[in-house]
């Protein structure tokens, strides 16, 4: 906002989107109550404590927006001056508070402002990871390591029973629209301090929200889709995950390229243990080569291979978190070892042996005939092997036709 | 976070504006890890099929037309450890 010269501009320009309350001022508005935007590079709007001065601007008969508006210079003070983000962090949750208070609660049929709400939330996701940064640099312990993000969960927390519970006016102007996106900003929290367990509730409420679920915009859609998949991934719902981030993958506009590679970083798991394998220029295209070793191993049977592929790229899968799902690879690829072994041995009886032989070869020295058993046990279980195990005889016995079954064929979840 | 370290630098206008710029380029950094904010907030649903990306998910690999090296092995290695090959 390069038009602004002084706090006065500031003042007059929040003012005059507030006459017209709908939700295109609000969300131009969002912007400038936004940490992100031009106009919070502006020192002149970098004032400490700027709602004690005694001659100030003010937002004219709108107590409630004066106040978050003053509080909001304040933050900006305590980010680019003082450098203090905790104070800047708890500045941030009086907003949020005052907002639940004033606005929420008050302005009844109303909801234009919610875009300035929904941005509100997204700056405090950000004030917490900062604060708690510089937290967990000054001090040893952290056994309060969480707590601005639980502080941040318990103040959106309040505004989201706020927002549920508004049922009693009309469409088009209730409150309730924003669940979506308060729980995706709660999604994200959660994510942080490993609670997933936590949105539960939340996620019940969305399923079983109606009609109102066609009101959310797709950008929130889209968002909950991909954190909701990926909390299914973690629990091994692979259908849940793979609906959920399938959807996220198709509604994701093409021009948003980092957020469809974050969606595949999932989806593609989710599909290879669905027996669907990612094409090299799929990978290639979103540059997700780490991933083309990883394919072409499970492919081919090879699990040594995996593992190598794995360890190569351990810091990249780490960071995405999917390191110890990946791992999980290695029951299919044994599945397809095995398949291997059996075409090659051409019986429908399998001397457990051949299939050890196989192992050995591709470097899986620490598996006995005993965890071998267990580990064919498990995929006959899965309806990965059609066949059983005669342990007198050290056997496999499978059955005369499609004994391993396409996996994709295989509904297992 | 690192970069508050950096207010101890001398004085002077163009001193003062790097620790800020560091602070903007920090908050770049931590959410190229978050899912970003879209551009535009709303735009059509497309429904189940109805993909731009069909084909990139392979579910035949498994009819093995050709023999991979890794097959070509297994095969040399069952052999040579006395099982009867078809």
């Amino acid at each position: 906002m390069s038009f602004l010269r002084s706090v006065g501009d500031y003042f007059n320009e929040i003012e005059n989107l507030n006459y017209g309350q709908n939700w295109k001022n609000g969300e131009k508005m969002s912007k400038l109550l936004s940490l992100e935007d031009e106009h919070s590079k502006h020192s002149f709007l970098q004032v400490n404590d700027y709602g004690e001065k005694n001659r100030r601007c003010r937002v004219a008969e709108d107590e409630a927006l004066d106040e978050i508006v003053c509080l909001h210079l304040h933050v900006l003070y305590n980010v680019h001056e003082a450098k203090d983000l905790i104070t800047a962090q708890s500045t941030q949750i009086r907003i949020i508070q005052v907002f639940n208070k004033e606005i929420l609660q008050k302005r009844r049929d109303e909801n234009w402002f919610l875009p300035i709400f929904y941005r509100l939330c997204t700056d405090l996701r950000w004030l917490s990871k900062e604060a708690q940064s510089c937290a967990s640099g000054d001090d040893e312990g952290d056994s309060n390591a969480d707590s601005y993000f639980e502080s941040a969960a318990k103040a959106i927390t309040e505004c989201y029973r706020t927002c549920v519970s508004d049922v009693h006016a009309e469409e088009g102007r209730t409150k309730k629209v924003a669940m979506l996106n308060m729980t995706n900003q709660l999604f994200q929290i959660y994510f942080q301090i490993n609670k997933l367990n936590l949105l539960k509730p939340l996620i019940r409420a969305i399923d079983n929200c109606g009609p109102l679920y066609s009101k959310f915009l797709m950008a929130d859609k889209v968002a909950y889709n991909y954190f909701l998949g990926r909390k299914a991934l973690f629990d091994g719902e692979l259908s849940l995950a793979e609906k959920s981030l399938m959807y996220a993958f198709r509604n994701c506009p093409a021009e948003c390229m980092s957020n469809k590679k974050k969606i595949l970083i999932y989806l593609i798991p989710v599909k290879m243990f669905l027996g669907h394998m990612p094409t090299a220029s799929l990978l290639h295209e979103y540059r997700l080569d780490e991933f083309q070793e990883v394919v072409a191993a499970v492919k081919d049977g090879d699990v040594g291979r995996v593992d190598a592929a794995l360890t190569k790229n351990e810091p990249f899968f780490i960071k995405c978190g999917i390191f110890l799902v990946l791992e999980k690879l290695r029951t299919i690829t044994s599945r397809t070892l095995f398949k291997k072994v059996s075409q090659i041995i051409g019986t429908t009886q399998i001397p457990l042996e051949a299939f050890l032989t196989g192992l050995r070869l591709v470097g899986v020295t620490d598996v006995n005939m005993d965890e071998l058993e267990c580990i064919i046990a498990n995929l006959i279980a899965e309806k990965k092997i059609k066949g059983y195990l005669a342990h007198q005889q050290q056997k496999l016995v499978i059955s005369k036709t499609n004994a391993f079954p396409t996996l994709s064929s295989v509904t297992s979840s | 976070m690192s970069s508050t370290s950096n207010t101890a630098a001398p004085t002077g206008a163009a001193a003062k504006k790097d620790p800020k710029a560091a602070v903007v380029v920090d908050k770049k950094e931590t959410e190229e890890e978050e899912f970003e904010e879209f551009p535009i907030q709303e735009w059509a649903e497309r429904a189940d099929g109805e993909d731009d990306d069909v084909n990139v998910w392979e579910d035949n690999w498994d009819d093995e037309t050709h023999e991979s090296e890794f097959s070509k092995q297994l095969k040399e290695e069952l052999r040579k450890g006395g099982h009867p090959i078809a």
